[in-house]
């Protein structure tokens, strides 16, 4: 009974509401539910564009069960339910004839472990742009533009064509969060 | 450290007991694989012994079968039959087997995986046997000819069960996080599964491929009445065709002291073959792993 | 690719089988220059395990000479022979006992298939006993039925030891070793007590290649049963001479039917062949002949095939292989392995029955 306490979550929207501001993500009345249990209670955020909205909240209050909603990530655990209105640019990324494929392309994500796949660094950095069907002088661009941005660019340079997962394994290997910021560069 | 110390209110006599319990367990554990492992070393030496001799006789690799009288003589029939029937046995079956693995470990949450899963197992306690008979039925009936095709399929249906099984096992123990991670890029669940799941996994899916093969090449009773056996060294896929296990089974059973040190001499060969094929998947696997 | 090939072939046998008709007739016992080339053909048999060695090495010789042929022949039994060949499997079936009209039927009749006679083979009573050297031991018809009834326990039992004076027999147990799978061997063996002992007959009602055995442990093929009688002090059993001769196991003078002790040899069942005149597959038995030096437990091993071959080039490069293996040439083979020619009436006998093997009509065989 105390973990359904915690898990409990009421999000209030931001108390000031620029009028101005471009609303991106607006989601509305969110209730969600691992099989019985209903995690989220009532939820609404709006998150304006170009601007860093932060969720903050005590451990298990709910944060990434709403943030997985927004790019319907909670469908890969089966019995989850979400009902209310996540709109994305109007659009209520919760109907069913929601594109989930399409949506996860405009809602990235940046997990809370770093999770290298089984490939190069370069084709670890290049597999979202790889995905969206970029051309290849475009990917080569984008991986050395998000080394460089985290700056990893001249630890990696000569050897992209290399595990990663070693590169991450090893003593030398950057902090984890530079580690993901090497793929999060990419993200949308 | 300091809990235990608590728990040891009756004096020193506790350590000491938790000592020799110790040792005591340490010493059985010992003891238990050493009556496993003794058997089996003792086997290795013995197929060693008794099949060295006839392995060093010139010819043993490169000749076919000479009939009783014809000095000399060797196994090449045997050894390009074994290689050639579980080689087309496993490009059959590595294929299907990892397909399915891979069904029923990122699709295969249902009823339909169940009884895929089910039918699987019982295929794995089926004897031997039963598969040559599928052989024999499905293929050579059919075709109104043993052939090295038949013995494959047999083969290949024996390898099946432990191939997708293997595979299954490989896919699953890759972290959930790392198909969240493809998903989340807006990757098509296909395209997650092809691209970074299986790869993640490969290690353990060539491993299981390895093994299957292994075992199959040691199998004699699904090739009786399929391969059928040659003595003559035969690659055409549709003809009769020889193997090591077939070499073992028949020269063992003949009063010629000759036939049974070459039978002997195949059994040290398909030892060391499938010896060879388990180390090679464990290097394979220790290089894909780092 | 496959069809042009086969056409190939097809026309290869004809040109060949044109040029094999050349009148180079020699008496098949005794010449071998009129053996027609074959056409090329990968051939499988399956069936008695009793002539294998002499198979295998004829087809050795038979493919050094005329390379274009390959020979199969993968043993698995007398049953499994017939089994095989009855699913079409296989291009020929090899049994030590002709077919039942049981088996024939299943083949589509006894008219839809024909047998001959490829060797001859003789069966030793082996035996393993310490003190007594090969040869040594006499076995009479009455003491070998004795044994294999039960009713002779022991070694030094008085019916034994009128025949073999001089020779100390031990007071120990006798372990009959007899075959435990379906067997040519069996038959022959069981053919033979049914022709000397009425006792027999009565109590196990007939030769099989598989009976009841009144007494005794089984064992597999010639080989499983050697190798039992090797390994157990007291032990006797059936084997083939070719078995009893490679592994160098003691074996009992057998008096025939002339009340003669002989050393059972590959001249011997040669001999108790020529006893009986006109043998064929539905007069098969030559067991407990007449003649001063006949082994008295001999027998012909036999090639079973179909009379109309469905496929042409393999059913003339077969009935080419079958006829080489009747000649002197091909006999050589099973007298070097201790097997016994083939007498010239049998050899005769399986000529005109090759003849008689067609394809679409017509004959495949064209030696006069």
């Amino acid at each position: 009974m105390i973990a359904t306490a915690s898990m409990q979550t009421k999000v209030a929207p931001p108390p000031l509401r620029d009028v101005d501001a471009e609303i991106k993500l607006d989601a509305r009345h969110v209730d969600f539910f691992y099989g019985d249990f209903q995690a989220l209670h009532d939820a609404s955020l709006a998150v304006q564009a170009r601007k860093i909205t932060a969720l903050i909240g005590p451990s298990g209050c709910g944060k990434t069960t709403f943030l997985r909603v927004f790019n319907r990530m909670h469908d890969l655990v089966p019995g989850t339910r979400a009902s209310g209105e996540v709109l994305l640019d109007g659009h209520n990324v919760l109907s069913p004839d929601t594109d989930v494929i399409n949506l996860r392309r405009q809602v990235g994500m940046l997990f809370q472990r770093a999770n290298p796949f089984p490939k190069s660094i370069y084709d670890n950095v290049a597999y979202g742009p790889h995905i969206l069907g970029w051309s290849k002088i475009q990917i080569d661009q984008v991986v050395e533009e998000s080394l460089k941005d985290t700056g990893l660019w001249d630890e990696v340079k000569d050897r992209l064509r290399r595990s990663a997962r070693r590169w991450i394994r090893s003593p030398r290997c950057a902090s984890r969060n530079s580690c993901k910021n090497s793929r999060s560069g990419i993200r949308s | 450290m300091a809990f235990h110390r608590v728990g040891a209110g009756g004096g020193m006599s506790l350590p000491l007991i938790r000592t020799l319990v110790d040792r005591l367990v340490g010493g059985l554990i010992v003891l238990c694989v050493s009556v496993a492992a003794i058997p089996v070393l003792v086997l290795l030496l013995f197929v060693l012994i008794n099949g060295l001799p006839g392995m060093l006789t010139p010819g043993f690799f490169t000749d076919p079968p000479y009939p009783q009288g014809v000095p000399g003589g060797g196994v090449l029939n045997a050894i390009i039959g074994t290689l050639e029937i579980v080689g087309i046995g496993s490009l059959l079956a590595v294929p299907v087997g990892a397909l399915i693995g891979i069904f029923l470990s990122e699709y295969g949450r249902n009823q339909v995986g169940n009884t895929v899963r089910f039918i699987s197992d019982v295929f794995t306690g089926l004897p031997s046997i039963a598969f040559g008979i599928f052989g024999y039925t499905v293929v050579v009936l059919t075709t109104h000819h043993f052939s090295a095709l038949s013995a494959s399929i047999a083969l290949a249906v024996l390898m099946l069960p432990v191939i997708l099984r293997a595979t299954e096992t490989a896919l699953v123990l890759v972290p959930n996080s790392l198909r969240e991670a493809g998903l989340a890029l807006g990757a098509p669940r296909w395209r997650v599964t092809l691209e970074i799941i299986v790869p993640a996994a490969l290690g353990g899916i060539v491993t299981g491929a390895l093994l299957a093969m292994a075992r199959a090449a040691g199998e004699t009773a699904p090739l009786l009445f399929t391969a059928f056996g040659n003595d003559i060294v035969q690659t055409n896929p549709w003809q009769p065709m020889g193997a090591l296990s077939l070499t073992i089974f028949r020269n063992a059973l003949v009063p010629y002291p000759n036939l049974q040190q070459q039978a002997w001499a195949a059994g040290l060969l398909l030892v060391a073959l499938v010896a060879a094929t388990n180390i090679l998947a464990r290097i394979y696997v220790r290089r894909i792993q780092r | 690719m496959k069809s042009v090939l086969v056409a190939l072939s097809a026309g290869a046998a004809l040109l060949l089988t044109a040029c094999g008709g050349s009148p180079t007739g020699t008496n098949p016992s005794t010449g071998g220059a009129g053996v027609p080339a074959p056409p090329r053909a990968s051939l499988t048999g399956a069936g008695a395990t009793f002539p294998k060695p002499f198979y295998d090495a004829a087809n050795f010789a038979y493919n050094k000479k005329f390379s274009q042929v390959t020979i199969n022949y993968g043993g698995g039994g007398s049953g499994a022979g017939i089994q095989q060949l009855t699913k079409k499997v296989v291009d020929f079936g090899a049994s030590d006992v002709p077919l039942s009209s049981k088996e024939a039927d299943a083949m589509g009749g006894s008219d839809k298939v024909i047998q001959i006679a490829s060797t001859l083979g003789t069966e030793s009573l082996a035996y393993n006993l310490d003190g007594v050297a090969d040869g040594q031991l006499k076995l009479t018809p009455d003491t070998i039925a004795g044994i294999f009834l039960g009713k002779i326990k022991k070694w030094n039992d008085p019916a034994m030891a009128a025949d073999n004076s001089g020779v100390s027999l031990p007071n120990q147990d006798i372990h009959v070793i007899h075959r435990s799978d379906g067997s040519g061997t069996t038959y022959i063996f069981t053919d033979y007590l049914c022709s000397v002992s009425a006792d027999w007959k009565a109590k196990t009602g007939g030769p099989g290649k598989s009976i009841t055995w009144p007494t005794g442990d089984g064992a597999q093929g010639n080989a499983g049963v050697a190798t039992r009688i090797t390994q157990t002090p007291g032990a006797i059993g059936y084997v083939e001479l070719a078995y009893v001769l490679q592994t160098k196991m003691k074996q009992a003078a057998l008096k025939n039917r002339d009340g003669n002790f002989v050393s059972p040899s590959a001249a011997g069942a040669t001999a108790a062949a020529k006893a009986f005149v006109g043998s064929s597959p539905s007069q098969f038995s030559i067991v407990n002949a007449s003649g001063k030096d006949s082994a008295p437990i001999s027998g012909y091993s036999w090639i079973i095939l179909y009379k109309d071959q469905a496929d042409k080039t393999k059913g003339t490069a077969l009935v080419d292989y079958l006829y080489w293996l009747t000649t002197a040439e091909g006999q050589q083979y099973a007298v070097n392995l201790h097997y016994a020619a083939l007498p010239s009436s049998m050899a005769s006998y399986d000529l005109l029955v090759l003849k008689g093997v067609t394809s679409g009509g017509s004959a495949l065989l064209s030696v006069s």
